[in-house]
């Protein structure tokens, strides 16, 4: 068995995409994600401006030097948690644009238990925690 | 009285850290924490192998499990929880539900870690932007969190400053919430001069004295000076316990000068102290009030004692 979905978000969209699936029982479980725009050096006048805005909100003063960090760090971020009838699995939560996560009863990715998954609903949750550009693409593919 | 350090906020490989089990409760061992809370961002992967460790290890070492609740609107840690729920269905607008789906779910503390940091579009997500309408099922402020390193620049970003101001308010205001500490450990670090959170030992199960001191609001952050108090009628009955070693307080304490206020609602007294070994003895009509201890002068940097709730109709 093997699925795979895509999607495109725009810039700024943050919250939780559930996709759920029925499967039978088996032993090893393989997805796989990935996401484009990680790392989007974006130094114009709205960013700058947005920055600072938020550094004077808190009565911060940083000098121009500081606001090239901070832009340097920014980043798109998407984590992914799995569910197996309600049961939870695990979380691939690195500041990572490709995930490959294994789960089965010998072995399983840092993240996730050790475990075999049951007949039923497989539910994979996208967690957008951050999108720093528009037509940022995102590919989900499940197989056992 | 005697004390027990906590370290409440912290991080393996099984999330975004850079250390791994083993390598954290190692970290752990050699800093003298004697409780530390494992608390991955949405994952308890990271039990079974603290389980094996501490099998294969003598260390004097009591591990607390948890998860910190890593939303796109706040971080939530959940000390004692140690099965991960489903929060898809998190409203920002009732976040209460999501706080008692966390006790439902075997959360004995539910924190709220690093509630000012800057937001968007600087970090992504981790300032608190969850309203919060009843602190029923919240436990505990997190008004100190150490994950940059102390005089970066990005520790300007991390809003410790605002967090121990908003507790102080909440505090006086009326609402039982207690004020802790994290290092917030996702990798190696020198043992920095940073606030530390320590709770009262009751005798209990060192998880017992933990859980116990944060619902009792008993818990302590500091830099080394532990505050020993007694409301008698009126009056408060101060002493200060300087015997911990953490970064050699009970070497260094003798050779400052300190600044003691006490706040109510309404008012903040100000105190010069001269030594912590005596005894001090405060007039306080309030019941409410919190403490703040400098060396020196009032500059927030030069706070070594913090976080101090006192009831005095308990």
């Amino acid at each position: 068995m093997e699925f795979k979905v895509k999607g495109v978000l725009n810039k700024s969209f943050i919250g939780l995409i559930n996709y759920e699936t029925v499967i039978e029982d088996v032993k090893k479980l393989r997805i796989k994600f990935n996401f484009t725009n990680r790392k989007v050096y974006n130094d114009s006048l709205e960013n700058i401006s947005a920055i600072k805005n938020t550094l004077s909100n808190n009565n911060i003063n940083i000098d121009d030097e500081t606001i090239k960090e901070v832009i340097d760090a920014q980043k798109t971020e998407l984590q992914i948690l799995v569910y197996n009838n309600d049961t939870f699995i695990g979380t691939a939560h690195r500041d990572e644009d490709v995930k490959d996560i294994l789960i089965s009863e010998e072995e399983s990715s840092l993240g996730f238990r050790k475990t075999s998954i049951d007949k039923g609903v497989l539910k994979i949750i996208v967690n957008v925690v951050e999108v720093m550009a528009d037509d940022t693409e995102y590919e989900l593919m499940v197989s056992v | 009285m005697k004390f027990q350090r906590v370290e409440l906020h912290n991080h393996t490989t099984h999330s975004d850290g850079y250390l791994s089990v083993e390598e954290l409760l190692k970290l752990a061992k050699d800093r003298n924490f004697e409780t530390i809370a494992i608390t991955d961002h949405n994952t308890i992967s990271t039990f079974e192998k603290v389980d094996d460790v501490l099998k294969e290890n003598s260390y004097n070492l009591n591990i607390v499990k948890g998860v910190e609740i890593t939303t796109a609107y706040g971080h939530i840690v959940a000390l004692g929880m140690e099965d991960m729920c489903d929060f898809s269905q998190v409203n920002i607008f009732k976040v209460e539900q999501l706080f008692r789906k966390l006790k439902e779910n075997g959360a004995v503390l539910v924190g709220i870690a690093h509630p000012f940091v800057v937001g968007r579009p600087i970090t992504n997500g981790c300032r608190f932007q969850m309203k919060i309408n009843d602190y029923l099922d919240v436990d505990y402020i997190e008004i100190y969190n150490g994950t940059y390193e102390l005089g970066s620049k990005m520790s300007k970003f991390i809003g410790n400053e605002e967090a121990l101001e908003y507790w102080e308010k909440l505090f006086l205001s009326g609402v039982n919430v207690a004020a802790t500490s994290g290092k917030d450990i996702h990798k190696f670090y020198d043992d920095e001069d940073i606030p530390i959170t320590f709770v009262e030992d009751y005798g209990l199960s060192r998880t017992e004295n933990l859980y116990l001191s944060i619902k009792e609001i008993k818990s302590q952050v500091t830099r080394g000076p532990r505050i020993i108090y007694k409301f008698e009628g009126c009056n408060l009955k101060i002493n200060f316990d300087n015997s911990s070693n953490y970064m050699d307080w009970n070497l260094r304490y003798k050779d400052y000068k300190y600044i003691l206020t006490i706040s109510s609602l309404n008012s903040t007294r100000e105190y010069s102290i001269d030594s912590l070994d005596e005894e001090f003895i405060f007039n306080c009509e309030e019941n409410r009030l919190t403490l703040r201890l400098y060396i020196e002068d009032k500059e927030y940097s030069n706070l070594v004692l913090m976080g101090i709730g006192i009831r005095g109709d308990v």
